[in-house]
């Protein structure tokens, strides 16, 4: 059976229907809360962002406008609360770990240990912020060119052209992988 | 690349899941989703019955030099130009929008075609120091540009009323297109009713109110339009 459109949920949710907003959430949360774990590399900021994300959506849900993509529209959000927060946080301080030290940047692991998945995805986490958001939102949060490039507030031909770089990039990672562990 | 297995999607933890429900469904009152078009209809209208008023109230403080029959054909053709600006910002959900680019353009071809409009309709041009050096001269640009920016501002703050929270795509531009708008219908309504035909009055006092309009569009876009 085929699932109605999101769009539409959503539009049930914002006529006042409880079980529409449940469907909305186990529509869109994994590939938002994966989203929000990748770009803020830290489990409980992409916690907290999940929430300000569904809180400002269900504030917002009455200017919600028929015919709005709503996945690329609910990632929108949620990348301008991460960047808002960012920039909130750089004014106020350093990044402090809990002992109170500069946390020490991830060291960089080899490509070829363990299964492919996650050499992959150990090979995302070193690629550079755009290009790691553009693969991001094309590749696992599924969403077309056309629709990175207004979450990302640019041009379709930029994303691809972040994508293809990414992609030179993760092959370069996952080449040891490719030729297996020595 | 497109074989590779890409990460899964991952499922939040069930304790923040029932947090979110709880907070989402809680106080859950329904609301109606209004269809962009009557939205776009309402910006119509309100900004229409506001321009009508404005040149109403000028033109009969100041009748207008030119014919009526003149005056009115170019009312309308600003009122139209107003309609078409109101339609690229917002004639569809905004994520289907024209491109950013072919939207900047348009801002740029209507400020473009309203300082040519005012270039035209200048009968003198002083010299800058002449300009300068006139008090009622400086004086009356500034009363206009001051007008202008009220009346503007008044336009633009209905039009992001009626469209807050509605685009967190890009809310600077479309806030530019909301400040165009709104601007128009200030600079229009009172370039139509101005007696001043002076080149650097109409530039000043019309065409740099309605540029700063958009700036403070774009400005304001993100707070106001961003949910």
């Amino acid at each position: 059976m085929t699932e109605a459109p999101l769009e539409e949920i959503m539009i049930a949710y914002v006529l006042g229907d409880a079980q529409a907003f449940d469907d909305v959430y186990r529509r869109v949360s994994p590939q938002l809360f994966s989203y929000l774990l990748r770009l803020t590399r830290n489990r409980e900021r992409a916690e907290d962002l999940l929430q300000i994300t569904f809180t400002k959506l269900h504030r917002a849900r009455d200017s919600y406008l028929m015919g709005a993509p709503l996945l690329p529209w609910v990632i929108a959000i949620a990348r301008r609360a991460f960047l808002d927060e960012r920039r909130a946080a750089r004014s106020r301080t350093e990044d402090l770990s809990s002992d109170g030290k500069v946390p020490e940047p991830r060291p960089a692991q080899d490509a070829d240990a363990g299964d492919l998945q996650e050499a992959v995805e150990r090979a995302l986490e070193t690629l550079p912020e755009a290009y790691r958001e553009a693969i991001q939102l094309t590749k696992v949060a599924g969403l077309s060119l056309v629709e990175a490039a207004e979450v990302l507030d640019t041009t379709p031909t930029a994303v691809k052209l972040r994508v293809h770089r990414g992609y030179n990039l993760l092959r370069g990672q996952l080449q040891g992988f490719a030729r297996g562990p020595q | 690349m497109d074989s590779l297995p890409w990460p899964e999607a991952i499922e939040p933890p069930p304790a923040l899941s029932s947090a979110i429900r709880a907070q989402c469904t809680s106080d859950l009152v329904p609301k109606t989703p209004p269809h962009p078009w009557r939205r776009l209809v309402r910006s119509i209208i309100t900004s229409g019955v506001l321009f009508v008023t404005l040149l109403a109230v000028g033109w009969t403080r100041h009748p207008p030099e030119s014919a009526i029959g003149l005056a009115l054909v170019g009312a309308v053709v600003w009122g139209v130009v107003q309609g078409a600006v109101l339609f690229v910002g917002y004639g569809s959900p905004p994520g289907r929008r024209a491109k950013r680019i072919a939207r900047w353009g348009f801002i740029g071809l209507v400020l473009a075609s309203f300082v040519a409009h005012l270039s035209l309709a200048a009968r003198t041009r002083l010299s800058i120091p002449e300009f300068a050096s006139v008090h009622h001269s400086v004086r009356g640009t500034v009363v206009c540009g001051v007008h202008s920016l009220i009346f503007g501002l008044m336009a633009m703050s209905v039009l992001f009323y009626l469209w807050r929270r509605t685009d967190p795509f890009s809310p600077r531009l479309t806030g530019a297109v909301t400040g165009l708008a709104g601007g128009l219908v200030g600079a229009v309504a009172l370039d139509m009713t101005c007696p001043t035909l002076e080149a650097w009055h109409l530039w000043l006092g019309h065409g740099l109110t309605l540029g700063l309009m958009v700036a403070a569009g774009w400005s304001l876009g993100r707070r106001w339009l961003a949910p």
